[in-house]
């Protein structure tokens, strides 16, 4: 298990994740202009949680591919369960900063914004990871939040539904959710598929 | 040479063509760009947000493909900068093609138009996206591809929109998109804002190319298998080349100090063609190109002169202040302006003084509807016999109408008076009604 977490460079991705989401906390109500395809402006303001909130999981990302690919294949040990895990464990982190910035000061509408956004990146994550994309996984919440600013706006210039990066409000929390839950579908399924295989090898 | 079906540049250049054509149709008026080589291909800038984007993407995917086949630990023939010539120009060529395509779209509108095109703003455009593709292959060298491939396009979607959220301008101006600023007729391209970025974006590109030529041993694994002391001098190296890099953007940041928000500056008075006397009206060629508006200004005047209004020696497009104790008037004036627009801006030399007056915390309510009154009353003047008065009430508020339909059932000498009277006490901060005496 320790060769597991030093060979995915836990201990960095954690320092990494715990000073990125700092970082979106104290700068919660910044925006970011990215470029705009859609609504009235030429740029739309991206909240830099969001930003930040992409580049925690991009970090995650990096830990969670850091391993030998080959070695995680052949284990013995249910790796889609650690993977998960890893997953739950850098949410987990965000979590705990959000909880220990609350008595600094920190708006609860804050943290509530960048777990939503942390939960929704990692779900995406997920979702690239099951699709086989391999390398470019990451560029799945990376490339949603590039597109939720080129295209997320309506006409009148409001976020559209479905771009929950760009919005601050509650509107974007059941989107986030119904993702999340998914996700969490997901990885709990791939568990359970790996974990038979492993008792089926066990068997023979 | 690679096989270029293999290269993603090639792959990724179709899609940025269309996210610039797009954005193009979108966002950028016809209007404000039409015959004016500045303006056309300074709006071009913003296409700096795809073309950039696209560089940095398929130079990262190039660095992580080297990266993974651990062409840093390989004793190679070829020089480091001959391998990084080889992977990074089809990038640096895809994401010129984009901006290129982009800037001569815009450019068309001014096909035809006095004076010469800026050739310095393809100069920095280029600069701009060297830089970022320089970024990309560092980012794919030096990282996993898993992380290189999205930290790309966000770094270089960061670094384009982080200058225009902050408040210190020089920042925004080493960037590029602020070229786009830029500029009405009577403005031209401040030197120092396409400098600026030039001067910051090869020596930084160059920078990170050393960097990565470099390939500075970073891990333990790495430092053990080069051994400590050439170890050592590598990482001392490549802190010079970082320290360099900070060297490079403080100067940068040093000549972009004194642009201010935006890119351009007044253009100087040399350059405008005058005629008439009474008024002398100065415009300068851009505004002169399709047709010559100065006889409109100059009926437009005589009117408002003949309507009791002081008539201005002097009229420029946009260069300087208002000042009707001095007879001179500042004039609005775009490439090829319609008649209405033009006894508009005629009509907004009186106003003018008027505009952005601070009265404190007072009430503003009364001193705007006497301001609305004033504006209509003037432009209606200077558009008898041109302009249909229908047309001109059409962009009138309603309450406004009321008012101006008020003063208008007075005789007309009144109404002068009222006028004049109105003017002065607006730039005292003192509202009038339509109903005071004059």
């Amino acid at each position: 298990m320790r060769w597991w977490l030093a060979a995915h460079k836990a201990l960095v991705v954690l320092v990494l994740v715990f000073g990125t989401s700092a970082t979106a906390l104290a700068t919660a109500r910044l925006n970011l202009a990215l470029p705009a395809l859609s609504g009235s402006m030429p740029f739309a303001p991206v909240p830099l949680v969001a930003v930040l909130a992409t580049l925690a999981t991009v970090i995650v990302a990096a830990g969670l591919s850091s391993g030998d690919e080959a070695i995680v294949r052949a284990a013995a040990r249910n790796a889609h369960a650690l993977n998960a895990a890893y997953l739950f464990g850098a949410f987990a982190v965000v979590g705990l900063t959000s909880a220990m910035a609350l008595p600094l000061g920190v708006p609860v509408e804050h943290a509530w914004l960048l777990l939503r956004d942390t939960a929704g990146c990692l779900a995406l994550l997920v979702v690239g990871r099951t699709l086989a994309l391999g390398r470019y996984s990451a560029t799945v919440p990376t490339g949603y939040l590039l597109a939720s600013s080129i295209f997320g706006r309506t006409s009148g210039g409001l976020p559209a539904w479905w771009a929950w990066p760009l919005q601050r409000g509650e509107e974007a929390d059941l989107p986030v959710l119904i993702l999340s839950a998914a996700a969490a579908v997901v990885l709990l399924v791939e568990c359970g598929r790996r974990g038979r295989a492993i008792a089926l090898g066990g068997q023979r | 040479m690679l096989p270029l079906p293999s290269r993603p540049a090639l792959w990724l250049v179709f899609p940025g063509l269309i996210l610039v054509w797009v954005y193009a149709a979108l966002y950028i008026s016809d209007a404000a760009i039409r015959g004016h080589w500045v303006a056309a291909m300074s709006n071009a800038a913003l296409f700096l947000l795809f073309s950039c984007g696209l560089a940095a993407l398929s130079a990262a995917i190039e660095g992580s493909r080297d990266r993974s086949g651990k062409l840093g630990d390989l004793a190679v023939v070829r020089s480091s900068w001959h391998i990084a010539a080889q992977r990074l120009w089809p990038s640096l060529l895809a994401g010129a093609t984009v901006q290129t395509v982009g800037t001569l779209f815009l450019a068309s509108a001014a096909f035809g138009a006095p004076g010469r095109p800026p050739w310095e703003l393809p100069v920095a455009y280029v600069a701009i996206v060297f830089f970022h593709a320089s970024l990309g292959y560092a980012l794919g060298r030096f990282l996993p591809a898993i992380a290189a491939i999205p930290l790309s396009m966000l770094s270089s979607y960061g670094w384009l929109g982080f200058t225009w959220s902050v408040p210190y301008f020089p920042l925004r101006h080493l960037a590029g998109p602020a070229l786009a600023s830029c500029c009405g007729p009577a403005s031209e391209l401040n030197p120092l804002a396409v400098w600026a970025p030039i001067a910051f974006s090869i020596p930084a590109g160059v920078l990170l190319l050393a960097l990565v030529a470099l390939n500075p041993p970073v891990g333990r694994a790495e430092r053990a298998r080069v051994g400590r002391r050439r170890a050592r001098a590598a990482m001392a190296v490549a802190s010079g080349l970082v320290a360099c890099l900070a060297v490079v953007t403080a100067c940068s940041l040093f000549l972009a100090r004194n642009v201010g928000a935006f890119a351009y500056q007044d253009r100087p008075e040399s350059e405008l063609e005058c005629s008439g006397q009474r008024p002398r009206i100065c415009l300068f060629p851009e505004q002169l190109a399709s047709s010559d508006p100065r006889p409109v200004l100059a009926a437009a005047f005589s009117r408002l002169e003949a309507a009791g209004m002081p008539l201005f020696m002097a009229v420029n497009a946009g260069v300087g202040d208002s000042n009707p104790t001095d007879a001179i008037a500042v004039v609005a004036v775009g490439i090829r302006s319609s008649e209405a627009e033009l006894i508009h801006a005629a009509a907004s030399a009186y106003t003018a003084p008027l505009t952005g007056i601070d009265c404190g915390a007072t009430d503003y309510r009364p001193w705007l509807r006497a301001y609305g009154i004033l504006s209509a009353w003037l432009e209606l003047e200077a558009s008898k016999g041109v302009v249909a008065p229908e047309r001109v009430r059409a962009g009138v508020a309603r309450d406004t109408l009321d008012d101006l339909d008020h003063l208008q059932a007075r005789p007309l000498g009144e109404q002068r008076e009222w006028i004049r009277s109105a003017l002065e006490s607006l730039k005292r901060c003192e509202a009038v009604s339509p109903d005071d005496a004059p």
